[in-house]
């Protein structure tokens, strides 16, 4: 199996990154300028995991099958479910 | 000298020839017993090179040599076994040169177990040995799939399930559905090119869902078969398996690299719930900026102290205690001094002399130098709790534009009770009494919990 790494970002890398600064930030062994930088790096990635969600598709696409074998998407239409009736009262 | 003797007249001995006693046998066996279904076990099974298959069919009783064609015997739908139970169903055919009856048969079928049950079980112990379903080939799922194909029937209740539960649970993939025959003849090869296909034509694909509402076992057949088994094992993108009720089990499943229950359980398994993200992620950027300030707030108080004159008061008591150290080495010397050395006394007294003169101007100058030092340390930490400070503002800011309120703007809010600070997951969490406040797009609510949580 090659050992490619996927150029795509992924989401769960960022994520672990975040969750690295802040258990390092609340470790409170590390001196201020440290924390800065770790806050930042933190933070950061906080904005990349954020970005990848705001840039996500939302489309939902049927393939079709082209003649010269490549694959052409249009929209798919799939009817919403029913609203659900809200729980809150108030 | 054979006498012909065509007919039965009793007129003595009847001599028949072998060849028409054979041809009589024939008759009455043919006539009499059709085609018949016969019960009972196989044993002698020996394929022919021809590509006839012979074995014997047998019982308690007796046994009976059986004879399948080539043809008859591809179509088989299972791989006959020495001591299996069939029933086999055929003609009697008495072979006279030899004097040998054997039954032809022309369709066999397992006793007790459904032909497509054995055959489920053959083809599934054959992948399993060559290593096909090993968990160690078995690759994880992404966590946030950005892009997503569906393999299935672009009609019918699974695919419009399938992509409502995704819709709902995670509208930021991208859904791809590759539409394909999910049975009967062909079904299999559609749904195994489909496979291949997709892993060509896009390479940023993240994750496949294979599968089929539910349906009887002939239904989901094309999720047995070996080539949709081995396109899923060849896929470089994870599949999952999807195929129709909770209680179908398919060979796919067995392939897969995760085995869903159903259409829905699979989408389930293929997209993270948005709503916790967006938690977790407001989560930790309280936590970070908590601990930041944290941070911040110890390194302040210690460099207060430090500025308070707690060292100071160490360096005034240096010229003091400088003086002692000289009187008594002095008067030691003095001793010694008085004896050998009147000179050196003498300058050991001009030294002190001017020791003692010099000690408060070096005391004077040790301390301005320290209250200098103490301003220096004030003044850089102040500056570096500034520049600290205003980076957690600006990130602040910068944090602010972006997308956590965009999602608070779309009616989320984030509520942390006011004591503690922290962030509310579950009515549970608060009480009559408790002061909340709840961050929305804008600004902040403070507000009090005027019942118990009430949950639906």
């Amino acid at each position: 199996m090659s050992d490619k790494t996927p150029r795509k970002e992924k989401f769960e890398d960022h994520l672990r990154q975040v969750e690295e600064a802040v258990k390092a930030l609340e470790g409170g062994k590390l001196g201020l300028e440290e924390s800065i930088e770790r806050y930042e790096t933190g933070i950061k990635a906080l904005r990349q995991c954020y970005q990848i969600l705001e840039q996500a598709e939302k489309k939902i696409q049927l393939l079709v099958k082209e003649k010269d074998g490549s694959l052409a998407a249009k929209d798919f239409d799939v009817p919403a479910a029913e609203e659900k009736p809200r729980k809150k009262t108030e | 000298m054979a006498l012909a003797a065509e007919s039965l007249q009793p007129s003595g001995r009847e001599i028949l020839s072998v060849g028409e006693l054979t041809r009589r046998i024939k008759r009455s066996i043919e006539d009499g017993v059709r085609e018949v279904w016969v019960a009972g076990e196989i044993s002698n099974l020996r394929p022919a090179s021809s590509g006839h298959l012979y074995f014997t069919l047998k019982d308690e009783e007796s046994q009976v040599p059986c004879a399948m064609w080539k043809g008859t015997a591809g179509r088989l739908r299972f791989r006959p076994e020495d001591g299996m139970e069939v029933v086999a169903f055929g003609r009697v055919d008495v072979y006279v040169p030899y004097g040998k009856y054997q039954l032809i048969v022309e369709d066999l079928e397992p006793r007790g177990v459904g032909s497509l049950q054995l055959r489920f079980e053959q083809l599934k112990e054959r992948l399993r040995k060559e290593g096909l379903f090993d968990p160690a080939r078995k690759r994880p799922v992404p966590f946030l799939p950005r892009k997503l194909a569906l393999v299935t029937s672009p009609t019918g209740a699974a695919v419009q399930d399938m992509i409502r539960t995704i819709r709902t649970r995670c509208p930021v993939v991208h859904v791809l559905v590759y539409p394909v025959r999910v049975q009967g003849e062909g079904a299999a090869e559609e749904i195994a090119a489909a496979i291949g296909h997709l892993n060509l034509a896009v390479p940023d694909l993240d994750v496949l869902i294979v599968g089929r509402g539910g349906g009887s076992i002939e239904d989901l057949w094309a999720f047995n078969e070996e080539v949709v088994a081995r396109a899923i094992r060849a896929s470089r993108v994870p599949v999952v398996s999807a195929v129709g009720h909770e209680t179908d089990t398919t060979i796919a499943d067995f392939a897969a690299d995760v085995r869903a229950l159903t259409p829905t359980d699979g989408a389930v398994r293929a997209v993270p719930k948005l709503d916790d993200l967006l938690l977790a992620l407001a989560d930790r950027e309280l936590q970070l900026k908590r601990s930041l300030a944290a941070r911040a707030e110890l390194s302040r108080s210690v460099l207060d102290g430090l500025a308070g004159g707690r060292a100071l008061g160490r360096l005034e008591e240096l010229p003091a205690r400088l003086g002692e150290r000289l009187d008594d080495l002095a008067s030691r010397l003095g001793a010694w001094a008085s004896q050998a050395a009147r000179p050196l006394r003498g300058r050991l007294e001009l030294l002190r002399a001017s020791l003692h003169a010099d000690l408060p101007r070096m005391a004077e100058g040790a301390r301005q130098r320290s209250r200098h030092l103490a301003e220096i340390l004030a003044s850089h930490a102040s500056r570096a709790l500034e520049a600290a400070r205003s980076r957690l503002r600006e990130a602040d800011a910068r944090l602010g534009a972006l997308s956590p309120l965009a999602i608070l703007s779309r009616g989320y809010s984030i509520t942390e009770r006011e004591s503690t600070g922290e962030i509310l997951r579950q009515s549970r969490q608060a009480g009559p009494g408790d002061r909340l406040i709840t961050r929305l797009s804008d600004g902040t609510l403070l507000s009090r919990v005027e019942e118990p949580p009430a949950t639906p």
